[in-house]
């Protein structure tokens, strides 16, 4: 299931994928992996993206 | 000691010489995360599977007598070298190998380099008439031969990924 939370908090702060994925320290194919839904990254991947963008696991990771 | 066991030996003398050269300071410094880290053991089991199979079939075929041009030996090494690739092109399709995004172009050269001295090598020894031995392909000329379709294919997963990747960065 594509995570369009995450591509969306990214794009509030005007991100690149790479930018983020260099945040990271993951590739950027990771990224978009996980953003297209192909990928379901770790608990530690999911708190070092919510760092990174200002979020909480909730608003990016909590499907309704 | 036949010149093929000569040749097996240095094989493997060559393959001793550069994982103990190059092994532990190049695994280190490489990073994959853990998507890739996933994909790479995936590309493992296929590898290893595909040796398997491989290596079932060559058995059947030995026993059939079907295989006469070819010596064991060569027959294995074609195995190890289809696995090989079959690892090195389901990491690329998925990028995880060899960091396609990051110096794509220098393990391009580096690979086309090792295509054109196996491929000069093979031809070599073709036309100094050293391909057969008693009816039997030698080692000498099939595994340079082996080597230079195994990175040609390995070449071509490159070049075309990391092209599709500049399309998508344009993108």
């Amino acid at each position: 299931m594509k995570n369009l939370k995450m591509k969306a908090a990214r794009a509030a702060k005007d991100l690149s994928q790479e930018q983020l994925a260099a945040m990271c320290d993951v590739s950027r194919q990771t990224i978009s992996a996980i953003e297209k839904g192909d990928y379901n990254p770790s608990v530690n991947l999911c708190v070092a993206i919510c760092k990174a963008l200002g979020k909480t696991l909730n608003d990016l990771f909590w499907e309704e | 000691m036949s010149k093929d066991a000569f040749f097996a030996l240095g094989l493997l003398a060559g393959l001793m010489i550069a994982a103990w050269g190059l092994g532990r300071k190049a695994f280190k410094s490489k990073h994959y995360d853990e998507m890739q880290l996933k994909i790479r053991a995936t590309g493992y089991r296929i590898g290893f599977f595909t040796a398997l199979a491989l290596m079932a079939v060559l058995m059947l075929l030995f026993e059939l007598d079907c295989l006469g041009i070819v010596s064991p030996a060569f027959a294995l090494l074609a195995v190890l070298m289809v696995s090989i690739t079959v690892f090195a092109v389901y990491c690329i399709r998925h990028e995880a190998f060899l960091s396609v995004d990051g110096q794509g172009k220098r393990y391009i050269a580096l690979f086309a380099l090792v295509v054109l001295c196996n491929g000069l090598a093979s031809a070599l020894r073709l036309i100094r008439g050293e391909a057969l031995e008693n009816g039997r392909l030698t080692l000498s000329f099939g595994s340079p031969l082996l080597m230079t379709v195994a990175f040609l294919v390995i070449l071509a997963a490159l070049l075309i990924k990391t092209v599709k990747a500049g399309k998508e960065a344009a993108e």
